[in-house]
């Protein structure tokens, strides 16, 4: 049996850090990504109306609207309890 | 470099502080480059020329290290061997578990490909990171983008895949609300802000240094201007070591991100 | 402040857009910096209590970053308004 194969059977500290960092990674991005698509969403959905309606006001408060919406979006999913899990990663170890 | 030519053209002693030609700053004007040659209205440009030419590396060095593998490997078959256990122990297997084995070759590719366009930002005679022009990134992106998705609907079928990407746990109304954004943020945000972070990154980087360049050898003439044109070679110095920290952390974002997209489309249903 | 904003455009070509979201990226910038430094800190001193950190970190995150991308959709308002 060999011992110094740390990636078969047994997860080295090394290994959950490696992988911890990369789900840091992508959850930020993520984030920001909701964000952003947030904003434009909504901001595009608020412009076209306002061009039908003729109110130019409407593209800005379209894009705040949709901030908040992603917001609100962002803190339900990544910030309750039970999204401390493992299987958010899909590894099949 | 347009930069350069304009400064050579001032003069026989170069543009300089106090000869009369104003600060030649580095702008978008420099990264457009002048043809190398043209067939017709193909023009060949010096990015082309990196693109490449790092292709070729990359190729040649893999080539050169796995071409006659042995079981106790020389020495540039360890070298080898290194790059491709580091990529697959801080980037693939961290994302994606074993079977991530499988696109190991694709991100240690991206990986190394990105790493040696970013660093030819540094090197004397080419000094420009080719993915400082979007048209470089796009391709890439293209390349996990089609992937992602594919494998995505190859693993979970096509009505899996899109009611995986549903916020689950929301009362209705607030799903129709949510709709737009999850699209928008899966379909087109995420792979523009993969391309964008990298542009960006190096497009910034690259004005840094020919900022920095270009200001100590206008501050050296033989004036107040050395005391200056030293502080800036200071700065060249400090962006240099700076600009090869983000070559690497770049191409490692890129290709961690790659690997974690390909892992989320291969997500069994949960 | 159209009109005196327009003159000063005109004179010394200022986008106050762009001035202005450049602003409002100072303090969002120095708030995410407390959010995840301080962060890192208490994930320092007991990485047990990384997951709870994390969530809280991201909540920050996106609160102070709401701010910076309000920068972005202000100038749109006073241009529209």
């Amino acid at each position: 049996m060999s011992t110094r194969d740390q990636q078969g059977p047994r997860r080295g500290d090394r290994d959950i850090e490696a992988s911890s960092r990369a789900l840091g990674l992508s959850t930020g991005w993520n984030v920001f990504s909701y964000l952003l698509a947030g904003m434009v969403a909504y901001g595009g959905i608020g412009w076209l109306i306002g061009r039908a309606v003729h109110i130019s006001l409407l593209f800005p408060i379209g894009m705040i609207v949709g901030l908040g919406i992603s917001v609100g979006y962002v803190i339900y999913r990544y910030g309750r309890a039970e999204q401390v899990s493992e299987t958010e990663r899909g590894d099949d170890r | 470099m347009t930069g350069d030519v304009a400064v050579a053209a001032a003069g026989s002693g170069g543009c300089h502080l106090f000869s009369g030609c104003g600060f030649p700053a580095p702008g978008l004007q420099d990264f457009n480059f002048k043809p190398l040659f043209s067939i017709g209205s193909f023009h060949f440009t010096k990015p082309e020329l990196i693109a490449i030419l790092c292709g070729i590396i990359v190729i040649a060095l893999f080539w050169g290290a796995f071409a006659k593998p042995k079981i106790v490997p020389g020495k540039f078959q360890s070298l080898g061997e290194l790059g491709v256990l580091a990529v697959r122990d801080q980037i693939v297997r961290p994302a994606l578990g074993r079977r991530g084995d499988k696109y190991l070759p694709l991100i240690v590719s991206m990986f190394f490909f990105i790493f040696m366009m970013n660093l030819m930002e540094l090197i004397p005679v080419f000094q420009f990171p080719a993915m400082s022009r979007i048209g470089f990134v796009w391709p890439l992106v293209a390349i996990v983008y089609i992937l992602y998705i594919y494998l995505g609907f190859k693993n979970q079928g096509a009505w899996g895949y899109i009611s995986n990407m549903w916020p689950r746990g929301v009362p209705w109304p607030v799903y129709i609300i949510l709709i737009p954004v999850e699209l928008l943020r899966f379909f087109i945000i995420q792979p523009f802000t993969l391309g964008i972070r990298l542009f960006a990154n190096m497009f910034a980087g690259h004005l840094l240094l020919s900022i920095f360049m270009i200001a100590t050898w206008y501050l050296a003439s033989f004036s107040i201007g050395l005391l200056f044109a030293v502080g800036s070679a200071a700065m060249v110095l400090f962006v240099f070591v700076l600009e090869l920290l983000v070559d690497l952390l770049q191409a490692f974002i890129f290709t961690t991100l790659t690997a974690t997209y390909i892992a989320a489309s291969l997500e069994a249903q949960h | 402040m159209s009109a005196l904003a327009a003159s000063a455009t005109q004179v010394l070509q200022i986008n106050f857009g762009a001035v202005g979201y450049g602003l409002a990226a100072i303090g969002p910038g120095i708030g995410i910096g407390l959010v995840f430094g301080h962060a890192i800190e208490a994930m320092a001193r007991q990485p047990e209590a990384t997951g709870r950190i994390s969530l809280y970190m991201w909540i920050g995150f996106s609160l102070t970053e709401v701010l910076a991308l309000l920068g972005l959709v202000v100038p749109f308002i006073f241009h529209a308004a």
